[in-house]
Parts: structure tokens; sequence; C-alpha cells
């Protein structure tokens, strides 16, 4: 299990690597952690706005060592666009706008959405607690 | 789960995503998985979840339309036919929803098809 010091960790390796600005919003344990709802978490959850997103998001985590695990059961009837994982074994689960196949990051999650942090490029989002509650209830 | 309700959630929130959410999808299935979480904590936890029996009739909805799509997937089928095979109370109601969603054929005299664009859209 990774703290929610891990994660910022890893998202400071990460901004020092994308190549352009980079929005990605947090929707599930990882979120909780950075709201003191949960100690830790084994991967996080994230989505991005587009598919050009999602590439400078992978070039960026293959560049700090993540690959693309394979991919077992339940992981697999997410149907996340990508899951890449480090050698720790900490995973990220990746979107593009739509989750498990069905919900939406809709305008309304993104209006509650917040700022979590902003680093040189990278603006890290968590939507609201009660988008969090919708989201873990389908995954 | 449990830990987020502990929060105070705003639920006219969750209700009003979940019921645009489900207009906008062209997938169903997920509300199911919905209710079953939130059906989840309200059996472990012993707490009262508003509008429980609106995200049941809407996952239940859900369920009854992935059951009629997966049957017109193999084939047409009448009105009748779907009662029968799928005992399902008000199948004009679901089969009237799925139509405006693209994801089913209204074909007239009763008789409905699967909409294969729809689904893929």
């Amino acid at each position: 299990m990774f703290d929610r010091e891990y994660l910022k960790k890893e998202m400071e390796k990460l901004d020092g690597l994308v190549t352009e600005r980079l929005d990605f919003y947090l929707i599930g344990g990882g979120s909780m952690s950075f709201q003191n709802l949960k100690d830790a978490t084994k991967d996080i959850d994230v989505v991005v706005r587009s598919e050009h997103d999602l590439k400078l998001l992978r070039d960026a985590l293959v560049r700090m060592g993540y690959s693309v695990p394979a991919v077992r059961g339940p992981y697999k009837q997410m149907q996340a666009s990508l899951i890449m994982e480090n050698w720790d074994g900490f995973r990220w689960d990746i979107f593009v706008i739509v989750i498990c196949g069905g919900l939406r990051l809709s305008d309304a999650m993104l209006f509650r959405a917040v700022e979590l942090f902003r680093l040189d490029r990278v603006l890290v989002h968590m939507i609201s607690l009660e988008d969090i509650f919708i989201f873990k209830s389908v995954t | 789960m449990y830990q987020l309700f502990l929060q105070g959630l705003d639920f006219t929130v969750i209700r009003d995503e979940i019921i645009w959410q489900n207009e906008q999808d062209r997938n169903v299935a997920w509300l199911a998985f919905f209710f079953n979480g939130v059906e989840e904590v309200v059996e472990r936890y012993s707490v009262v979840i508003p509008f429980y029996e609106e995200f049941h009739d809407l996952a239940y909805s859900d369920m009854v339309s992935q059951m009629i799509l997966d049957r017109l997937g193999k084939g047409d089928a009448d009105v009748e036919e779907l009662v029968r095979e799928l005992g399902v109370e008000d199948m004009e109601v679901h089969l009237d929803k799925l139509v405006e969603k693209e994801l089913a054929i209204n074909n007239g005299g009763g008789t409905y098809s699967l909409n294969s664009g729809g689904l893929l859209s």
C-alpha cells in the first residue's frame, strides 16, 4: 500500500517529465488519501479529458519506468484505457472521460471538482466526495 | 464507501448526477453495480441512504434493459414473447425507453429488434 507522500512524489516525478501542461482528475482511493479519508492505497484511478492527454501521461510514466502489467479479472472489467505499474507495484488506472464503460466525467463533475495541487506542468484535480461515492459504488 | 458516507454527502447531488448519467448512458448495466454498492453500505452499516428506493428503481430498470437487449441480440421479438421469456412487467415502458435511447428499434406490429448502430455509437 502507498501513502499520500508516495503519491505526491510520483506526481512530482511526473511533473518533471511531461512535455506539456497536463490536467488529470483523481476519482477513487487516491483522492481519498489526499483528503485524509484513507491512509494508503494500492493504486490511483485517474481520468484525463483527451487521447492527447492520455499520450502525454503514458509517455511520462514510461520514462519513469512504468510498464503495462498483465491485466487480470476485475481490473479488466473496469475497462481502463490504460493501466501502468512500476517496480514497487504501484499502479495507475487511467480512463479517458468514460469510466468502467458507462460513467462519464460530466460537466457537473468537473464543476464540482477542486484543484488539489498545481506543479509546473501537472495540475491534479479531485472530484467531489459525492462523485467519488458514485465511482466507488460502480468500481 | 462508509467512510465517504460519514462525511455527510449531499445525496441530491448524487441523485441528479445518476439521473443525468442514466440519460446519457448507452451501455446500460453500470447502474446495477452502483445500486449494489449502495445496498452493501445500507446492509453492512444499517444506515439510511436518501433516495434509496429511487436508486433501486433506476437500477432495476437498467437491469431489465440489459436483459431485453441481450434477448434482442439473439433475434427480433414481439412484446408477448419478451414478457413470456423475461417475466417482466411494464415491458412496453422499458421498450419505449430503449427505443428513445436508440438502443432498440420498433419495427411496428409490436415487434422489436436490436439497434446495433445505437450500441456502437
